[in-house]
């Protein structure tokens, strides 16, 4: 399916969309939404929810293949996104990585469609 | 000390969860999805959908406050403050539409303790009022193990 997704850019991810996610999922957990419990647990600031770069990757991916196209995506996390970071989905042989300005990547996403 | 015999275990199913549309349009907003299946209904309905349609992910909105009343009974014994999301999956069987009623059964699937963290997996089977399946996904969530 790689070959009909072409790359897309998120971001970057705010402070206000963090808490805007957090508001839209009921998900209030401080590392996401208080800087000083973020710093106190050793973080350089709050980060995002997992699921909302899960979320903006898949909004990438639904933009492309439409609303009711994607079956199934399964989402590995590697590492912490930060308010400022814009996020790059690029597509993969099986889904699509999720990477920052620097290459880092964020999430791997494999992906099933309709009738894959 | 996350409980261990919690696993297999399936919990009760929760009560339904009624799909709003301003809850949709509301979670499209914050993830920045402004098609138009997702906020306008005449879009939605002249793209052959019943209602608006919810983005893919959108189920994590009803599903994550149900884990989280889970995870914050004391008798689990799960550090909800330091908790990180890991590997997720999600399986669409249908998308998710306005005024849907869904009904969502939790699963512990797996609990370990590794390299100083509790790595726990619950898999959510959401299913429509009549029964059948919507959706089904596995979370994998991450806590650190008490230190000194």
């Amino acid at each position: 399916m790689s070959e009909r997704l072409h790359e897309a850019t998120r971001g970057p991810v705010s402070r206000v969309q963090i808490a805007r996610y957090a508001g839209a999922v009921n998900d209030f957990n401080p590392v996401h939404v208080d800087e000083e419990f973020a710093k106190r647990a050793g973080l350089p600031s709050v980060i995002a929810h997992g699921p909302l770069t899960v979320a903006l990757a898949l909004d990438a991916v639904v933009e492309q293949l439409g609303p009711a196209a994607l079956r199934s995506a399964q989402a590995r996390l590697s590492a912490p996104v930060f308010p400022g970071d814009e996020l790059t989905v690029v597509p993969t042989d099986d889904g699509v990585e999720v990477r920052k300005a620097d290459g880092t990547p964020v999430a791997t996403v494999a992906l099933a469609r309709d009738g894959a | 000390m996350p409980d261990e015999s919690y696993v297999g275990r399936q919990l009760p199913p929760t009560e339904p969860y009624q799909v709003g549309r301003e809850k949709i349009r509301e979670f499209a907003t914050a993830i920045g999805d402004d098609s138009a299946v997702c906020h306008d209904l005449a879009a939605a309905r002249a793209a052959g959908h019943p209602d608006l349609v919810a983005p893919p992910t959108f189920s994590v909105s009803f599903t994550m406050p149900q884990i989280e009343a889970f995870l914050r009974d004391p008798d689990f014994g799960w550090d909800y403050s330091r908790m990180v999301h890991g590997d997720q999956s999600i399986t669409l069987h249908r998308p998710i539409h306005g005024g849907d009623e869904l009904v969502t059964t939790i699963h512990v699937d797996d609990l370990r303790t590794r390299a100083g963290s509790h790595m726990l997996t619950l898999r959510c089977e959401v299913a429509d009022n009549a029964g059948e399946p919507v959706l089904t996904t596995k979370t994998l969530l991450v806590t650190q193990a008490a230190s000194a």
